[in-house]
C-alpha cells in the first residue's frame, strides 16, 4: 500500500515520455503565407505544408503537388515535388525524429515521412512527367531513373527493381533527346529485359497516361499494430480500362497496389517486431507478477486474521514489491509503441495505363469504359476526366467521383 | 516547509529558464564550398563550384583559344549540355556559372553570345528601327552576332546500389567540349569526375 504513490508517479512519468504531438485538424488559412501561384481552389491542399507537423511535410507536399499538376498548376507542382524529392534524396547527419521513431516508446510514424519505395518512385515519376511537359526530356529521364532506383533495396531480392512503368517512361523520354540517340535504344533494351512479354512497342512519339482508382492504403495489423499490410484503395477499384468502341489499344502500365503489397518485409520491420515482442513479454511478466502479488496479499490477510503478525508483515511487503514490479512491467508493456507508420500518399491512383498515340491522334474525344471485378462497367467521357495535354504527352485522371460501389445483395 | 519552498522555487526557475532561452535560428549561412549536414549522392554546391572553376582555368589556358587574334564569339548555355545521368538537375547552375566566371576571367579575350535572349534582342532592335524607341549610346550593328564556338557537354552517371544495405554509390562524369561552329571540330575539352556514396537510414530502406 505504501508503494502506491511511487507507482502512480512512475505511470505519470512514462505517460509523459510517450505523448506525441497531435496533428492539427481544420484551422483558418492564412492566405498571406500561401505562394501567389497556388490556385485558390488548391489553397486548402497547400496549407498543411506549413501548418502540419514538420514530420508530415513531405506527405503534404506530395499530395498538393500531384493535385496541382493534374489541375495544370505546373509551377507550384514542380516546386513542391522538388522540395519533397530533396527531402527524400537527402541523408541527414542528425535527425531527431528518425532516432525517436526507433525508440521503444514511439511509433514508427514519428519519423519524417519519406514514403515507402512505391511512393518515392511515383514522386520521381510524376516529377519526370512535369519535366517532360516542360520539354526537359533529359531531366525527365533522370527523374524516371531515380524513381526506378527507389525500388532497388529490399530484403526479398525477387521483388526489387521491378517498377517497369518508370523504365518505359525513361525509354520514352530518351526517345525525345536527339543529342543522345543511342540512349533511347539502351533504355528500351532495359525495359524489355525486365518485361520481355510486354505488348508495348518502343515509344518514339506521343503517349497518353491514364490513371484510375485510388491509392493503395497502409493498414496496421497484428499484435500492437506492428505489422504493415496493404489494401487496395477505398471503394471498389476498376480493374480494366478500354475506350467505348474498343478501337484504342490501352495497356496496363503499373498496378501500384501490387507494387506496394508484393515487396516483402521492410528492414525496419525487424525493429518494430522486437518492440512488439517486448510489449508482449512485459505484459505476460506483469500479469504473472500481479497474480503472485495477489496471492501474497491474500496470504497477508489470512495470516493477520490468524494472528501470525510477523509472517503476515512479510507477506505484505512481498505483495507490495510484486505489485510494484507488476505495475512497472505492465506500464512498460502499455507504453511500448510498435505501431507501424500508416501514413500514405492518398492522391496516388490504383493503376496506370498507357496508350501509344499516332501523330495528331488524341484520346480527348474518346470515352473511357471502366470495368469492375464483378463485371459491372460504366463510361466516362475523356473530357470529364482531369486532362493535361502537350505535344508529346496526354495525361488523364479518372477522378474519384466516378468510384463505383457494388450493390449490396441481401440473401 | 523549507524543502517544499525550495522545490517550488527550483521548478519555477527551471520553467522560467526554459521559456526565456533565446530561440535558435532556423536558417544559418554555410560555406558553399563545404559539404553540409544535408548530404546525399547528388551533385552539390561544392561540386558545381569546383567543377566550373577548373573548367574556366583550363579553357583560358587552351592554346587554340589563346592564339586567336580576334576575341572569339562563344555560346555557353544549356541547349546542348545534356543530362544523361540519374539525377535531375538544373543544368543552368553549371552553364551560367561557367559563362559568368569565364566572362570575368577572360576580360575581353572571349565574347559571349546570349543566344537564349535572342527574342529579347530582336524585339529591341525592331522597336529601335521602327522609331518606337530611340537608338542606344552604341552605334547599331547590321546583324545580331553569330558564334564561333559553342559549349556542349554531358552529365553521365554510373549507379550502384547494394539491395541489402541500401548503400548507394554514384560515379559522375561531366564532360565539357567547345565545338567550332564552322568546322565542327572540338577545339577544347575537359571532364570532371567524382564519386559519392551514401546510406539511407534503416527507417527508409
Amino acid at each position: 500500500m505504501t508503494l502506491r504513490p511511487a507507482i502512480l508517479s512512475l505511470a505519470v512519468v512514462l505517460t509523459a515520455c510517450a505523448t506525441s504531438q497531435p496533428t492539427p485538424t481544420r484551422e483558418l488559412i492564412d492566405t498571406s503565407r500561401i505562394p501567389a501561384d497556388v490556385p485558390v481552389a488548391l489553397q486548402r491542399a497547400w496549407w498543411p505544408i506549413v501548418a502540419a507537423p514538420a514530420r508530415d511535410r513531405v506527405l503534404h507536399r506530395l499530395n498538393f503537388a500531384l493535385a496541382a499538376a493534374r489541375a495544370g498548376a505546373f509551377r507550384p507542382a514542380e516546386r513542391e515535388f522538388d522540395q519533397a524529392l530533396n527531402a527524400i534524396a537527402s541523408v541527414f547527419s542528425d535527425r531527431k525524429n528518425a532516432k525517436k521513431a526507433l525508440k521503444l516508446w514511439y511509433e514508427e510514424g514519428m519519423k519524417d515521412f519519406k514514403g515507402e519505395p512505391y511512393e518515392r518512385a511515383m514522386a520521381y515519376g510524376y516529377r519526370g512527367l512535369l519535366y517532360a511537359l516542360a520539354g526537359e526530356y533529359d531531366n525527365a529521364r533522370a527523374a524516371f531513373e531515380s524513381g526506378f532506383q527507389q525500388d532497388a533495396v529490399a530484403i526479398d531480392a525477387d521483388t526489387v527493381a521491378d517498377f517497369s512503368s518508370l523504365l518505359y517512361l525513361k525509354a520514352w523520354a530518351s526517345a525525345h533527346m536527339p543529342i543522345s540517340r543511342s540512349l533511347a535504344q539502351d533504355d528500351w533494351d532495359d525495359y524489355q529485359k525486365l518485361v520481355p512479354q510486354s505488348p508495348l512497342r518502343r515509344p518514339a512519339g506521343r503517349i497518353a497516361i491514364i490513371e484510375t482508382g485510388s491509392a493503395p492504403r497502409k493498414v496496421a495489423d497484428g499484435v500492437g499494430h506492428a505489422e504493415l499490410v496493404y489494401r487496395r484503395g477505398k471503394g471498389y477499384q476498376p480493374n480494366h480500362l478500354q475506350t467505348a468502341n474498343g478501337a484504342v489499344r490501352i495497356a496496363l502500365l503499373e498496378d501500384l497496389f501490387l507494387q506496394a503489397a508484393t515487396r516483402g518485409p521492410r528492414f525496419v520491420d525487424r525493429i518494430i517486431q522486437n518492440k512488439a515482442q517486448f510489449m508482449e513479454r512485459s505484459l505476460a511478466t506483469g500479469t504473472v507478477l500481479s497474480e503472485i502479488g495477489d496471492a501474497a496479499w491474500i496470504a497477508n490477510i489470512w495470516s493477520t486474521a490468524a494472528g501470525a503478525g510477523k509472517v503476515g508483515m512479510g507477506a505484505g511487503y512481498a505483495s507490495d514489491a510484486l505489485g510494484l514490479a507488476s505495475a512497472i512491467s505492465l506500464l512498460l508493456s502499455a507504453k511500448a509503441n510498435p505501431h507501424v507508420d500508416t501514413r500514405y500518399w492518398a492522391e496516388l491512383p490504383d493503376r496506370l495505363y498507357v496508350v501509344e498515340l499516332a501523330d495528331g491522334a488524341t484520346l480527348f474525344n474518346e470515352t473511357f469504359e471502366l470495368t469492375y471485378p464483378d463485371g459491372w462497367s460504366f463510361s466516362v467521357p475523356a473530357t470529364e476526366t482531369v486532362v493535361v495535354r502537350s505535344d508529346t504527352l496526354e495525361w488523364y485522371r479518372v477522378p474519384h467521383r466516378f468510384r463505383y460501389r457494388p450493390p449490396i445483395v441481401y440473401p | 516547509m523549507s524543502l517544499k519552498r525550495t522545490l517550488i522555487l527550483a521548478t519555477c526557475s527551471a520553467l522560467a529558464v526554459g521559456c526565456a532561452s533565446a530561440p535558435k535560428p532556423n536558417a544559418t549561412y554555410v560555406n558553399p564550398d563545404e559539404a553540409g549536414k544535408v548530404t546525399g549522392v547528388g551533385i552539390e554546391s561544392q561540386d558545381i563550384r569546383a567543377m566550373t572553376d577548373r573548367m574556366v582555368r583550363d579553357m583560358l589556358a587552351n592554346p587554340v583559344i589563346a592564339r586567336l587574334q580576334n576575341p572569339p564569339y562563344v555560346i555557353i548555355d544549356d541547349a546542348y549540355f545534356v543530362n544523361e545521368g540519374s539525377q535531375p538537375i538544373n543544368k543552368r547552375l553549371i552553364t551560367e556559372r561557367l559563362m559568368i566566371e569565364l566572362n570575368r576571367a577572360a576580360a575581353g579575350r572571349m565574347l559571349f553570345v546570349e543566344r537564349q535572349a535572342e527574342d529579347m534582342v530582336r524585339e529591341e532592335r525592331e522597336r529601335k528601327r521602327a522609331g518606337e524607341i530611340g537608338a542606344g549610346a552604341n552605334a547599331p550593328v547590321r546583324q545580331v552576332a553569330g558564334a564561333d564556338y559553342r559549349l556542349t557537354g554531358r552529365i553521365m552517371t554510373l549507379d550502384q546500389i547494394d539491395p541489402k544495405t541500401g548503400r548507394q554509390g554514384r560515379y559522375y562524369q561531366i564532360t565539357f567540349k567547345l565545338v567550332d561552329l564552322e568546322s565542327g571540330l572540338t577545339v577544347w575539352s575537359n571532364l570532371y569526375e567524382f564519386k559519392k556514396e551514401a546510406e539511407a537510414g534503416v527507417l527508409y530502406r
